[in-house]
């Protein structure tokens, strides 16, 4: 005969009790992570909406991740192409597709996409179609975007409890406490408000970077990822084409060493590109590798200076290309005649 | 199901109140057979068949091999035991294997047969639930072990959830007068068991995915990598190996202790042994131990000479590569390990404890006595104080310690590279910038500009530390002579810190799920 102590119940009562101690500290620490904030970073996909949609054709649009908001300066760009540019790169977690169904919809002639996405989007599955972490945040912070994300699996919920839940509660954890310890100077940068008319994110431009944060090297894709990313991006410039829209791929910035690291990869990427993607590219990836310090915090964040580089680079780049088409065009109807 | 998700503390929760709700070991038992088929139907229901399958086959061959005394039938009994365990292996596991090296072996002499390899999913744990059955048939066979008349207890005890899919491996003479009788619930078992399981997660979370992601990016590169840089892939890779499995058997054996089950520990602080031998009687214990008895010994151990014993000792460490998986790395690990664990004054140390009879795993075996020995016994022998009794090393142990931990690390390098010809590569770069201070200088550069590493390498340390102190534990989160408020304060510590701590990538799968 058990003892009262030996009792199945006592032991859940302990783990009650204990689980109790475990919830008021969440209670405490939740209370420093509240979601309801208007000046959350990513609840200025309602401005780059807006400004979408009340900006009259045709206009040169940047699709991409945080690397397009970080590296890509829309008047340098404006002042070169002439035509008005709305930024509506935000993150890389929200996948390949994310932007270019936020875009798709507002298509007008005449316009000129720049898609400039993270290679880390190209090269992993699991990248590719988003991260739903992030992806729950921006529903949180802006519902709309459930209009323009990628349909679920039909399993989706089992990758919830298997898989995301962790990472929510991850990120509820690693949140809260940056803020509890003070140690906010990204999240001043990581701000609606740090952004400009364009889209482009600003507030950095003028603060001292803190350490960089890590980034592995990509792994080596396979085959079948890099088939489906081409795929994607094919569909995209297709459909653009149907709308009298022309896009452009650019090749993101990259910090040297995570290059070094993610080289096989990256090489990988630009034979898949070469070979199967119907989109003109831009530039070369070597041509983007620029210094470890040109960066602000993560390998694809370009500070003030190196951004206004990259984007006049790019901007001389569409121009050139729009000049070619253009010439291209005047032959065929001389050659009509 | 794993695990590191949601849904297994759901999931745990449930079970335990069903468990503890019913009366009698029956019930308990349809319980667990219930669970665990539902744990593993999470994965994949269809081949929930396929194990029920061979685990049926194996109880009725062992029950007819229990009723008969006709020795010639119960060989054959036996042998279609063997081929329809070692069978599905083939089948599943290196079907592909040979037939790729059939045909290369073909091509070399002008011959292209017309075979195919097939691509199907291996299903999960079948590696060790084969090893499983394969042992109780066996054991059932050498008259061992009665054949199990329940079929319930018989299948509740090989499709055990909590060791289903990664081990420990358990034999049938351990583990079925358990299921055989009603568990009663013992409290210090069940705090224990949460302690581990606590301590689990926070090794697999903090410490094992976070080197994973320092390790991975040079793996699968190696060519761009320096010597230093490559080396220290190759130590973090050593513990993320480590904190990875030994996370899942502390995991399984803390789950197994809240329904007052017990199983083997598989882990006994390995890196703190002195000599190659040592550290096999440390890591991954169940399997060691299997292939002692049902490999090693009936290929005649140490019965037949100097000479055959380290011929034997080859073959089973051989057998235990490709175990591992399909591929001539693994294969070559194996050997690497049999050779070094077979030269004499390599493999074994001149500790007190191999003075005081503990001598390499295998070869510890000095009479077929030995066979009878319960796990009980061998974990015994595994929790002997690793690294000597003194809380201060002496330096000739710290020696043998970091002597037995780099050879161990140069043979993981066989291991975990993507293949065979990756692996030469690292060796010849680790040799070549072996005295190059400038590729010393750039690691240090490198680590001094990367705080994510830093801090990972930071933590490895701390852990390294805690291991030592509390290695005379079965696992160092036992605390026992602390009070239960500063107790509870280092759960809640490691609690939030693991949630803290994880990448922000998410938790990887277990390493051995892939074996």
């Amino acid at each position: 005969m058990n003892s009262k102590s030996d009792q199945p119940l006592t032991f859940v009562l302990r783990v009650i009790v204990f689980l109790a101690l475990q919830s008021f500290i969440g209670l405490v620490i939740h209370r420093y992570s509240s979601t309801e904030d208007s000046n959350h970073y990513l609840a200025v996909m309602r401005d780059k909406t807006h400004r979408i949609e009340t900006t009259l054709g045709p206009r040169t649009i940047i699709l991409g991740g945080s690397n397009t908001v970080f590296g890509m300066h829309s008047p340098v760009i404006e002042a070169t192409l002439g035509q008005p540019v709305v930024n509506l790169g935000l993150h890389v977690s929200l996948g390949l597709e994310f932007p270019m169904r936020c875009y798709l919809p507002h298509a007008h002639p005449g316009d000129v996409v720049i898609l400039c996405p993270e290679y880390h989007v190209l090269a992993d599955e699991s990248q590719m179609t988003g991260d739903p972490v992030v992806t729950n945040q921006l529903i949180e912070q802006w519902p709309d975007a459930r209009k323009y994300l990628p349909p679920k699996d039909d399993d989706s919920w089992k990758a919830f409890f298997d898989h995301d839940s962790v990472l929510l509660m991850h990120q509820w954890v690693h949140r809260s406490i940056k803020m509890i310890r003070g140690r906010d100077q990204i999240d001043k940068v990581y701000r609606r408000s740090s952004f400009n008319e364009h889209g482009d994110l600003v507030a950095h431009y003028d603060k001292t970077p803190p350490a960089r944060l890590p980034m592995a090297g990509l792994r080596t894709p396979n085959a079948s990822t890099l088939n489906r990313a081409t795929q994607t991006l094919n569909q995209f410039e297709k459909r653009c084409r149907e709308r009298g829209v022309t896009v452009y791929f650019a090749y993101p910035p990259f910090a040297r060493s995570t290059y070094k690291q993610s080289l096989v990869a990256v090489e990988k990427i630009q034979h898949a590109m070469l070979s199967h993607c119907a989109i003109p590219t831009l530039n070369e990836p070597i041509d983007n590798v620029y210094e470890d310090d040109c960066f602000f915090d993560s390998s694809y964040h370009l500070r003030a200076e190196s951004g206004r580089n990259q984007s006049q680079r790019i901007a001389n780049a569409v121009s050139q290309n729009m000049r070619l088409l253009q010439a291209r065009k005047s032959s065929k109807i001389g050659n009509a005649f | 199901m794993t695990f590191t998700t949601s849904t297994f503390p759901i999931f745990l929760a449930i079970v335990f109140a069903l468990y503890w709700s019913v009366r009698g070991h029956v019930a308990q038992n349809r319980v667990l057979l219930v669970a665990s088929y539902s744990f593993y139907a999470w994965w994949d229901w269809r081949f929930c068949f396929l194990m029920l399958g061979s685990s049926l086959v194996d109880f009725e061959l062992s029950r007819r091999i229990h009723l008969t005394a006709n020795h010639a039938r119960r060989k054959w009994l036996l042998a279609t035991s063997l081929a329809s365990n070692l069978g599905l292996l083939a089948i599943f596991k290196y079907y592909n294997f040979f037939i790729e090296n059939l045909l290369v072996l073909t091509s070399k002499i002008g011959w292209a047969p017309d075979i195919n390899t097939i691509s199907w999913v291996l299903p999960l744990g079948i590696s060790f639930y084969t090893f499983q059955t394969l042992g109780y048939t066996i054991d059932v066979y050498r008259k061992r072990i009665p054949a199990a008349a329940n079929v319930t207890q018989y299948l509740a005890f090989v499709s055990f959830f909590p060791q289903l899919v990664a081990g420990p491996i358990e034999r049938a003479e351990k583990m079925l007068p358990q299921f055989g009788v009603k568990r009663h619930f013992n409290l210090s078992h069940a705090k224990e068991g949460s302690k581990q399981i606590l301590w689990g997660f926070f090794k697999k979370m903090v410490i094992a995915d976070r080197l994973a992601l320092a390790v991975n990016p040079v793996f699968d590169d190696p060519s761009i990598y320096s010597g230093p840089h490559l080396m220290m892939a190759t130590i973090f890779f050593a513990f993320q190996i480590y904190c990875d499995f030994s996370a899942y058997s502390d995991i399984a054996i803390g789950t197994a202790k809240l329904f007052n089950l017990r199983l083997t520990q598989n882990f006994a602080y390995p890196y703190f042994s002195q000599s190659i031998s040592e550290f096999w009687r440390r890591w991954h214990i169940s399997l060691s131990y299997w292939f002692r008895d049902y490999v090693y010994i009936p290929l005649g151990g140490n019965q037949h000479g100097s000479f055959r014993r380290r011929m034997n000792l080859m073959v089973t460490f051989l057998v235990s590569g490709l175990w591992h998986g399909p591929a001539w790395g693994f294969i070559a690990w194996g050997g690497v390990n049999g050779l070094a664990v077979s030269l004499p004054g390599f493999g074994s140390s001149r500790s007190k404890h191999a003075k005081a009879g503990l001598q390499p795993a295998p070869p510890q075996a000095k009479s077929a006595k030995l066979e009878s020995e319960s796990a009980t016994s061998n974990e015994k022998r595994a929790i002997e104080t690793p690294g000597s009794e003194p809380f201060l090393p002496r330096p000739i142990t710290l020696v043998r310690i970091y002597a037995t931990f780099a050879t161990i690390c140069a043979t993981w390098i066989l291991f975990r590279a993507t293949s065979f010809s990756d692996a030469v590569l690292i060796y010849q770069q680790i040799a070549t910038d072996l005295f190059n201070g400038e590729a010393y200088r750039e690691l240090l550069q490198f680590l001094d500009a990367d705080r994510y590493q830093r801090k990972t390498a930071t933590f490895l340390l701390v852990f390294v530390c805690w291991e030592w102190v509390f290695r005379r534990d079965s696992f160092p989160l036992q605390l026992r002579r602390v009070p239960l408020v500063m107790r509870w304060m280092v759960y809640t510590t490691l609690i939030w810190s693991t949630l803290y701590l994880m990448p922000k990538t998410g938790v990887g799968e277990f390493v051995y799920f892939e074996f």
